[in-house]
């Protein structure tokens, strides 16, 4: 027998002991923890999309009022104006 | 479910997953944390395990893609440190304990030494590595050549295996 195969034959005789119970609680503690991880990820999508949400609604429902138009915002404007006597248009087109 | 089947798992082929991680890894906390490693990654794959392929064969495929990303990542974590250590960055770290019977394989890749194991110590056919290696043929065949000749260079080298095992040397003599 060569040297070669006396040492794969001593690979193969050799095996360290190992502790299955102690590793196995630990290889449960670790999947727990990432379980755990995993578990929060559709509450995490949950709470980004009622911020999302909660974020958009003013812009789709309330635009700052009847005001917040711009037509409507000028026609105040220009509404004012007349009853001021052009004194808007008057000091813009003046200045 | 998946637990129970996972505990069954565990139970009937831990002993086969040490066996081929403690030959390919050297240190004892290498070995525990790739042990842990290889049976976490079963556990996250379980549920999509449909029993297409074999089970062992299937293990064995999780067992040497763990083992092979967790030597390469070693081998990336040693070159940056040594060029922290070559910056002066950090002090110089003594080496993971090595066996000394372990000392031949760590001189090859991870690819080779995994080719190695599983055709001489586990006594795989080199068309059952190239499976679940996911190979051709041809190349488990050159990588398996390949580590047969540096372990063969390294073993006759200066006999550093065969003075921590002398029996070793003792068979050796009467061959």
């Amino acid at each position: 027998m060569d040297r070669y195969s006396s040492y794969i034959r001593k690979l193969k005789q050799t095996a360290p002991k190992a502790d299955f119970d102690s590793l196995y609680r630990r290889i449960e503690a670790r999947s727990g923890a990432k379980k755990s991880v995993l578990m929060s990820r559709p509450l995490m999508g949950l709470a980004v999309a009622a911020l999302l949400f909660f974020l958009a609604v003013p812009l789709v429902i309330n635009r700052s009022g009847p005001a917040g138009e711009d037509s409507k915002v000028l026609a105040y404007v220009f509404q004012n104006d007349v009853a001021d006597d052009h004194a808007v248009a008057d000091f813009i087109l003046n200045d | 479910m998946a637990q129970i089947e996972f505990s069954l798992l565990y139970d009937n082929h831990k002993e086969m997953v040490w066996k081929l991680i403690s030959r390919y890894v050297f240190s004892r906390e290498d070995r525990e944390d790739l042990f842990q490693e290889v049976f976490l990654n079963i556990h996250n794959a379980l549920p999509k395990f449909r029993g297409e392929a074999n089970v062992e064969t299937w293990l064995y495929r999780i067992t040497i893609n763990a083992a092979i990303n967790y030597v390469k990542k070693q081998n990336f974590n040693r070159k940056l440190q040594q060029i922290l250590e070559s910056l002066r960055i950090v002090e110089e770290i003594s080496p993971a304990e090595i066996d000394e019977l372990s000392l031949p394989l760590a001189k090859l890749n991870p690819r080779q030494r995994m080719i190695l194991l599983l055709a001489e110590v586990e006594e795989k056919s080199l068309e059952e590595i190239a499976e679940t290696m996911g190979l051709p043929v041809g190349t488990v065949k050159s990588n398996l050549h390949r580590a047969k000749e540096i372990i063969k260079k390294e073993v006759v080298k200066d006999g550093s295996v065969f003075k921590l095992y002398p029996e070793v040397e003792t068979n050796c003599s009467e061959s």
